[in-house]
């Protein structure tokens, strides 16, 4: 288990770094010059050249990188171009908000999707089964904008119970949650759904059935944890999704959160932002499928006897 | 002294409902099994052996159904199996009557340790202290001859050898005291070796804690050493039904005579290996007389034209028109008929399995 674990994090810090590594080469070939962007369309060469022998802009590209790679392991990505302010502080910030959403909405997802997962996978092939998949497949292909601006239209300015746009106040992320929650509980309903109808077939189950024990502990242990394994990789996706910031979704509510923050990062070139941004991305991503393997190991002591010591 | 009937199958029916229609799987059949005996059930693949012992354990999951006919279970006042409702059959299964499946490779929760599944067991039928129920649990497991219970009871089924976790299954099946115990192939997938284990541990067990015990299986040699009586069963019908020792010496069905011509003897020496020519009909075309009679060498015109019903001869029953009078006179010895369709029944080997 442990040298599955420290083979696992050994693999999530060589990702990390080749994305670094990729990012920064693309981000600076691509046509645009950041500081002629910075400096506005009436500074000339003289002035351009000197701002970047300031930011250390005129070094070869390798010698930016490792200075660039440095300071990101003190945990310095630098300062955003056009905001003036550190990069780290700016991604803390926005995480804050994107945080709270995609917990929030998570929850939504988990709640509905697990339970309608279940049902239609007991209830297979019955009137329940077909309504909630009917349901499901709604919500896969409603776009989560288009039921965000649904959500603002009839449940906030009809009703106005809640707010429509921003996070001053708590409530402010009941409409963009159940937004964002509907569209991943129904994906949710549909794995869960046609992995326990996998499990439901096989042998043990039947067993569990001829020892006489209680359904609810047949479906809820026996075979829910036996379909965990795909649950888990859509659910760790999900929350990856989630985290690296929703950026439609934040823009319809105005929520100042990751998604927001990056896309006007990239309209402005505002490359250590950038940077910094898609590194952030990156280590979620990768931090949660670390997370995600360590979780097969613990729900299945079969990987953790095969691939662990 | 005649023992008391502890299961009386009566005109038992299960259909499938499928797109080609309604398919008898069973077709009333009537069998009686003594208390403290085991009762052998014999027939090649298809013949409805396993969806006996589904319909026993009201286990029978759609597109199937029992469709007639009464299982009755018990000693004194006996209770209808096909009657009950889903509560009731789960308090039966597991304390009245258990199971054994064929495949002990996929019979058991991966994700489970071994010892969990026998305490989840005890737990669902017993007000019973978690202490005493792991105690339990261990010493079921050392009753079925596995050295350090207490290891094995923290492991989970792929740690064990697919005969270790036959045994897991039978000291699980075991745990609560059932009275009856349905084996269902147990031995199928293991081993020559170990299957002489697991039959042995049956045969042991079930004299100690005086089970009643119905033997499922396709292979004659492994019943005659398990049998009292024993059921042939051909496509979903009772074809013979005698004392054990009755069908392995003077068979009366010609399918039963096949089938006992087909295990394979120490003392002769064959270049091929008796079978029965032909397949055990579809269920969606079994033929409108004697279901046997396309691969019978005695079948009539009668036998293709008409359904034989079952009668009484020299002790058996059985259900074919040779023996309509009684009496022993029209018995036949069956001739060995066409072997070139030999088929050698492979055994699954259990390869080794991964250590932890």
């Amino acid at each position: 288990m442990v040298r599955y674990i420290i083979k696992r994090a050994f693999l999530a810090v060589g990702i990390i770094f080749s994305i670094s590594l990729i990012t920064f080469f693309i981000l600076n070939v691509i046509p645009g010059d950041p500081v002629a962007a910075m400096l506005g369309e009436f500074a000339d060469a003289d002035k351009i050249a000197q701002v970047k022998a300031q930011m250390g802009l005129d070094a070869p590209l390798p010698v930016q990188y490792i200075n660039w790679l440095t300071d990101l392991l003190h945990g310095n990505m630098g300062t955003s171009y056009f905001q003036k302010k550190p990069v780290v502080t700016l991604i803390l910030q926005a995480f804050h908000y994107t945080a709270i959403m995609a917990t929030a909405a998570y929850i939504v997802a988990l709640i509905l999707g697990l339970t309608a997962g279940i049902l239609a996978a007991v209830y297979h092939d019955r009137p329940i089964d077909r309504i909630l998949m009917s349901i499901s497949a709604f919500g896969i292909s409603a776009p989560s904008f288009w039921v965000a601006i649904l959500l603002q239209i009839y449940v906030g300015l009809k009703f106005s119970v809640f707010p429509v746009s921003g996070v001053s106040s708590p409530v402010g992320y009941v409409l963009p949650s159940l937004a964002l929650g509907t569209r991943y509980a129904a994906s949710i309903s549909r794995i869960t759904r046609a992995s326990m109808l996998e499990v439901m077939g096989q042998d043990f189950v039947k067993t569990a059935y001829a020892k006489g024990l209680y359904q609810r502990r047949i479906i809820l242990i026996h075979i829910f944890q036996n379909a965990l394994v795909p649950i888990i990789t859509v659910i760790g996706t999900d929350i990856g999704a989630l985290l690296t910031g929703s950026m439609i979704t934040e823009n319809v509510f105005n929520i100042p959160g990751i998604g927001k923050l990056l896309i006007d990062a990239i309209h402005r070139r505002d490359i250590p932002l950038v940077q910094g941004g898609v590194i952030y991305v990156a280590a979620i991503c990768v931090l949660i499928y670390f997370i995600v393997d360590v979780l097969y190991a613990v729900i299945n002591p079969n990987i953790r006897l095969t691939k662990g010591e | 002294m005649e023992r008391e009937n502890i299961l009386e199958i009566k005109d038992l029916d299960v259909r499938l409902f499928t797109e080609r229609g309604e398919l008898p799987v069973i077709d009333r059949l009537n069998l009686t099994l003594r208390a403290g005996e085991t009762l052998g059930i014999v027939g090649e693949s298809g013949c409805g052996k396993s969806m006996l012992a589904s319909a026993i354990m009201g286990l029978v999951a759609r597109p199937g159904k029992v469709t007639g006919g009464e299982i009755l279970f018990g000693r004194d006042e006996k209770q209808d199996l096909t009657k009950m409702s889903a509560k009731e059959l789960r308090r039966i299964r597991g304390t009245g009557i258990s199971m054994i499946f064929q495949e002990p490779m996929t019979s058991l929760n991966p994700l489970m340790s071994c010892g969990r599944q026998i305490v989840e067991t005890i737990v669902a039928h017993e007000k019973i202290g978690r202490a005493e129920a792991k105690a339990r649990a261990i010493s079921i497991i050392r009753s079925v001859g596995i050295q350090r219970p207490e290891k094995v009871y923290g492991e989970v089924p792929a740690q064990l050898s697919g005969g270790m976790r036959q045994r897991i299954m039978i000291a699980m099946a075991l745990v609560c005291n059932p009275e009856l115990l349905i084996c269902d192939e147990p031995t199928t997938a293991l081993d020559v070796t170990v299957q002489a284990q697991i039959l042995g541990l049956i045969r042991r067990l079930q004299k100690e804690k005086k089970t009643s015990v119905v033997f499922i299986s396709h292979d004659m040699g492994v019943i005659s050493q398990m049998a009292d009586r024993v059921a042939v069963m051909y496509a979903g019908q009772l074809v013979e039904y005698a004392q054990a020792e009755a069908i392995f010496t003077r068979p009366l069905h010609p399918y039963t005579q096949g089938l006992q011509a087909a295990i394979p003897k120490m003392n002769e020496k064959k270049d091929s290996l008796e079978s029965i020519p032909g397949n055990v009909p579809m269920l969606y075309e079994l033929p409108k007389g004697c279901i046997f009679s396309p691969r019978c060498a005695y079948a009539t015109d009668r036998c293709r034209s008409e359904r034989p019903q079952i009668v009484e001869a020299d002790g058996h029953r059985v259900r074919c028109f040779l023996y309509e009078q009684g009496g022993d006179a029209q018995r036949r010895e069956m001739k060995a008929t066409d072997t070139s369709e030999t088929k050698i029944e492979n055994k699954k080997k259990i390869g080794e399995e991964g250590e932890g």
